[in-house]
């Protein structure tokens, strides 16, 4: 009897139901700085290699920082250290071909 | 806006690179041309001033003139000019400065055997001249040092808050904490980092609602930038408690801070389509002034979810409160291109949306506590709200205003299948026109006109069968 109604018990189904979580699709227009920053920095970055401009290596370094520090867990890691990679590779090409310090317009 | 930005950009680069480039080229050879006029310019210092000169050290043949000759008689061998130091000098009368010609120096010199290698002097870049890379450097080590302590304390928040309503939950749900990577389900009883400054829970396996999703929206601490924005404009953290419920009458209700109503109103579908513009004052309900209420079915609705005891603790804890939305047509925000229509009615959903305020001082786990009545409110709701039962005439006004909007979608939607069809059936007719214009056979091209020209018929025909049927309706 004892195990019957522990058998009853156990097949009681449950009044509710336990959902999983789905998260959403983040779209880009939620919180774009992310973005924005990684093509600012790819864009400098590209400036300061191509044209030998050693201000845009280093706002190249800033923006990847800034796109870094607004990363979400859920995106690949790895467009930011690739963004990372090639701010740091401008900065020190440009110092390679001009050793010379930067010089301020004032 | 984007591209606008990435054009600018570009042009400013472009035009420093071209000023950078002269300056950087000045800056390069600037010591060696300086050298370069320097020492072009000594023999002609050298001959303009004459006060300064010095005895010259070379032959110079000249035509004597008859005094000198008469006193150097006996010497014949060489010429050599004597400097009188008689305050006038001979050369200013004789001495054109344009037919001495340096050049002619160098080879008496090297015939004297004397070689001058000239001192290039090394450019030697100490580190004090890298004061801006120094600069920079500084300032990347404060933006790293910022974001390890900016992530820390929005990590100890999330983690204060969790630690202080895990009981409660556990007790309310029996799923707290999922990963979605797990395929088990498994209560993990932590949140979800989603970003340093996004924290998010789901509880699900309660009675009346599908799940709860809590989500902490905190400053943005770990970025220097957002941090003196912050100090700037002064914002607070957030806790969003979104519920999604089984089963609720029609009705969309909604109350806060007055400018956060605003906001929904302005920014919410459901909102913006069925409660309207008039804003309730919720000084009825003992309210301050800075509280609005805006409802779909006013009175009723309002009286049934702000009962006695949810005002109390709402009262008790006003300045907590951002916004609380009920809403069985929740479909999320508007969509931001106004022009675009959607091509399928939006799917709505049962949800209780409670936004509260976490002031800024707090940051331990005492007071996180003071949160926790208004997490156990929301909880209550969804019994409340799931239980709540409309009277008939206010049920009947929802169910029409909801069919309106049916309807007002549906015509909306009509128009532009109208137009998507009509310009299917002109795409159609121009391929039709263009086959036949390209057909070489002229039998092909003659049966193809005359398919052409008997459809085009066909269409008058009926528009006018159409007119006449109109005409004998109306008649």
């Amino acid at each position: 009897m004892e195990g019957t109604s522990k058998l009853q018990e156990v097949e009681k189904p449950k009044p509710y139901k336990v959902n999983r979580y789905e998260p959403k699709p983040e779209s880009a227009l939620d919180d774009a700085i992310p973005e924005y920053m990684n093509l600012f920095g790819m864009v400098f970055s590209m400036c300061g290699l191509m044209l030998k401009i050693k201000w845009c290596s280093w706002c190249a370094i800033f923006c990847a920082l800034i796109s870094f520090a607004h990363s979400r867990s859920s995106e690949d890691n790895k467009q930011v250290w690739s963004s990372f990679m090639l701010s740091i590779s401008s900065v020190v090409m440009t110092y390679l071909q001009n050793p010379a310090p930067l010089i301020t317009p004032w | 806006m984007r591209w606008w930005s990435i054009a600018l950009l570009l042009c400013l680069l472009a035009y420093h690179h071209g000023a950078a480039g002269d300056h950087e080229k000045d800056d390069e050879f600037a010591e060696f041309e300086q050298e370069f006029d320097d020492s072009m310019q000594k023999p002609k210092v050298a001959t303009e001033k004459s006060d300064e000169r010095e005895k010259p050290n070379i032959a110079i043949p000249k035509n004597p003139s008859p005094s000198e000759f008469e006193d150097d008689d006996n010497d014949d061998d060489d010429a050599v000019v004597e400097v009188e130091d008689d305050g006038k000098d001979e050369f200013d009368e004789d001495w054109d400065p344009e037919e001495f010609d340096p050049a002619e120096e160098t080879p008496q010199r090297a015939a004297a055997g004397e070689l001058k290698i000239a001192k290039v002097p090394y450019r030697h870049n100490s580190w004090t001249n890298y004061y801006v890379e120094i600069v920079i450097g500084v300032l990347i080590s404060i933006y790293l040092v910022n974001f390890l302590i900016g992530s820390s304390k929005n990590n100890s928040i999330a983690s204060s808050w969790l630690q202080t309503h895990l009981e409660f939950l556990k007790d309310q749900f029996e799923l707290v904490g999922d990963d979605p990577t797990n395929q088990k389900t498994a209560s993990t009883h932590q949140m979800i980092k989603e970003s340093e400054h996004t924290y998010i829970l789901w509880c699900s396996g309660r009675q009346c609602c599908e799940g709860m999703l809590v989500q902490l929206k905190l400053l943005k601490r770990q970025d220097i930038i957002s941090n003196i924005v912050n100090r700037l404009t002064p914002g607070n953290d957030q806790l969003q408690i979104s519920i999604h419920l089984e089963h609720m009458d029609p009705f969309v209700f909604c109350m806060g801070q007055k400018r956060s109503v605003i906001a929904l109103q302005k920014n919410m579908t459901d909102v913006s389509l069925f409660c309207g513009d008039k804003l309730r004052s919720g000084e009825k309900f003992g309210f301050s002034p800075s509280i609005a209420i805006l409802s779909e079915l006013a009175g009723e609705v309002v009286t049934s979810v702000l009962d006695t005891k949810v005002a109390k603790v709402l009262r008790e804890h006003e300045h907590l409160i951002d916004s609380i939305h009920i809403s069985d047509q929740f479909s999320g925000p508007k969509l931001v291109d106004q022009e675009e229509v959607p091509v399928k009615e939006p799917d709505t959903t049962k949800v209780i949306n409670i936004t509260l305020n976490i002031p800024t001082e707090w940051n331990g786990a005492e007071s996180m506590e003071n949160l926790l009545p208004l997490v156990k409110l929301s909880v209550y709701l969804v019994d409340k709200i799931t239980r709540l039962r409309l009277s008939k005439e206010s049920k009947l006004r929802a169910d029409r205003h909801r069919q309106e909007m049916h309807l007002r979608f549906l015509k909306q939607t009509h128009a532009q299948r109208q137009e998507a069809a009509q310009l299917k059936r002109e795409e159609k007719d121009r391929q039709m026109k263009d086959r036949m214009m390209n057909e070489e056979d002229p039998e092909k091209q003659r049966r193809l006109d005359e398919i052409i020209q008997r459809r085009e018929l066909n269409k008058k025909n009926k528009r006018m069968m159409k007119g006449r049927q109109y005409k004998v309706k109306s008649m």
